[in-house]
């Protein structure tokens, strides 16, 4: 099957690849980087490699050069504790990794041998020809390994074949040659994947903004891009819409994910960019794409049952919950053996419910109470946990807030012990606590102090 | 028609604002802030140091605060770019709350 850099050496060397901070690397280059990093990195041909890369460029070069060269493929998050990445690197016998953190230098990691994709833009001559297909060393059917956050909050990994992430990507290389993609997401996760992959296969350019510092960066990026595609969440969306400047793209391609599409943000980007195809996509890291809706509604068709559009099929349990199964020929699966990922007709249980409404299915969040926060998923039990160390905290509970801007809030409901101070210093205290212990997004924005909370007849608090 | 708001005053939009000014710096870092006592109209909320998240919680406390969201309100989704557009937000859909 092709590998990555055959897609590459199928275009044209002159045409743009990737726009990196406004300087474009085309085709030809792009090739010369695997070639050499191959030549230079020859230990890693048919090993495990880890790639851990603080921006999705680097990322990306690294990802082009180890498909169909090592073995495996792990993907790491480059925000990942140290102690995380050794876990990752255990599971999946990785035996080196191509990075860019300094505690993976120095982490004393098992196997681990790191080292750093080298002269990126220093002595690269243009070439203009591609030049013939010859053996760039493809060895591997490569396993690519992403990290999911599973339902506790302990990421899971994943291992997919390249032909399973490129299930759904278009390939009409006419309209792909016109398409000019913006990436926001990281990389490491699975939407900058299929974005990336869109992108590269398609026969696009794409235009790296994930590293922006601000807003207005990310829109100058775009803009000097000539940006045309864009994907992003619900909540980047709004974001983006508060600059004046954003709708001076010209979007021919809209697209949303990672959160609930409500109908609020659909209407607000047709509206700034009516010439836009706008569609927002259920995916998940497990089973990959599942479908996409471009009918400017939430949720989808319930006719997508009978007749699921991408290849994949669906099923909604009588709990509600959605389900796809995945063509039989992709062989997704969870690296930790004592996980399964399909049951044994191999359907995957999202996790996702779903409640008819007239003819269509409406998302209505995570089955396991989990709260996407701006894309960002949070485990309440974990929130919970950190509150509970607080003194003067007698019981918590912490469940989502419906909010405009991001989809869902942190709220917690903390019952006082009967000898605590007052209520304004009591928040106070649950809140330092929170900021020095979780990330940004799982912090409580609203804490209430009550006097009671709900039991259910299980003697569990009620969300 | 006088409107008798819970603070005693008639100037309904003067309250508001003033609610909304101080809820914002709070949830700014003191750097962000810079030692601004009163939020101009024309700050342009991307540039003020706010995420999409602290854009969130303070819509959220001001919910606590004034009984309403407006952005949950609206039919038409608008964005505000400026601090004066936020604050209009507040103030055209201040009827809407119960």
């Amino acid at each position: 099957m092709k590998r990555l850099v055959d897609h590459v050496a199928t275009r044209s060397g002159t045409d743009g690849v990737f726009v990196d901070d406004g300087s474009e690397l085309k085709g030809g280059s792009l090739i010369e980087v695997v070639e050499r990093t191959r030549a230079e990195h020859s230990v890693f041909r048919g090993s495990s490699v880890g790639v851990c890369f603080s921006r999705g460029y680097e990322t990306a070069l690294a990802l082009v050069a180890l498909d169909g060269f090592a073995e495996q493929l792990l993907i790491v998050p480059p925000a990942s504790k140290l102690s995380q990445v050794r876990e990752f690197i255990d599971q999946t016998n990785t035996e080196f990794i191509l990075g860019d953190r300094e505690d993976l230098q120095t982490g004393g990691l098992h196997q681990a041998d790191i080292r750093n994709l080298c002269g990126l833009n220093g002595g690269l001559t243009q070439k203009e020809d591609a030049g013939n297909a010859g053996d760039r060393g493809t060895v591997c059917d490569t396993e690519w390994i992403l990290a999911t956050s599973g339902t506790t909050g302990t990421p899971k990994l994943v291992a997919h074949d390249l032909s399973s992430l490129l299930r759904t990507v278009k390939t009409d290389a006419e309209i792909g040659h016109t398409l000019r993609w913006g990436l926001l997401y990281d990389l490491c996760r699975f939407a900058g994947i299929q974005v990336f992959l869109q992108s590269l296969v398609g026969g696009s350019t794409l235009i790296f903004a994930d590293h922006a510092e601000s807003i207005d960066e990310q829109i100058n990026l775009l803009l000097s891009g000539n940006c045309n595609a864009l994907s992003g969440t619900p909540t980047m969306w709004r974001r983006l819409l508060m600059s004046d400047r954003f709708e001076n793209l010209s979007l021919r391609i809209a697209t949303l994910g990672g959160e609930i599409a409500d109908g609020q943000i659909l209407k607000a980007l047709q509206r700034t960019f009516p010439e836009a195809k706008i569609s927002h996509i259920y995916a998940s890291t497990e089973a990959g794409v599942g479908f996409s809706v471009s009918d400017g509604q939430p949720g989808f068709p319930a006719t997508f049952l009978e007749n699921p559009p991408e290849g994949i099929e669906i099923k909604v349990s009588d709990e509600g919950l959605l389900h796809l199964r995945p063509p039989q020929t992709e062989r997704q699966r969870y690296v930790e053996e004592d996980l399964t990922l399909t049951d044994g007709e191999g359907w995957i249980n999202t996790g996702d419910v779903v409640e008819r409404s007239g003819d269509r299915f409406l998302f209505q969040g995570r089955e396991s109470g989990v709260i996407n926060v701006g894309g960002n998923k949070v485990h309440p039990e974990k929130v919970e946990s950190v509150i509970q160390e607080v003194e003067g905290v007698a019981q918590v509970v912490v469940r989502a807030k419906k909010s405009a801007i991001t989809g869902n809030l942190v709220e917690a409901l903390v019952k006082p012990s009967g000898d605590v101070r007052r209520e304004e210093e009591l928040k106070s205290a649950v809140r330092e606590r929170c900021n020095d212990n979780l990330n940004n997004y799982e912090v409580p924005a609203v804490c209430k102090v009550v006097s009671s909370l709900e039991m259910n007849a299980a003697g569990k608090l009620v969300r | 028609m006088q409107i008798i708001n819970k603070f005693g005053t008639t100037n309904m939009s003067e309250e508001v604002r003033r609610i909304i000014e101080d809820m914002f710096l709070s949830e700014l870092d003191d750097k962000d802030k810079d030692g601004m006592t009163r939020v101009p109209d024309d700050l342009v909320l991307l540039d003020s140091g706010l995420d999409s998240i602290g854009f969130a919680t303070l819509v959220a406390k001001l919910e606590e605060e004034l009984g309403y969201d407006p952005f949950v309100q609206m039919d038409e989704p608008v964005y505000p770019r400026t601090f004066g557009e936020f604050v209009e937000i507040y103030e055209e859909h201040a009827d809407g709350q119960s």
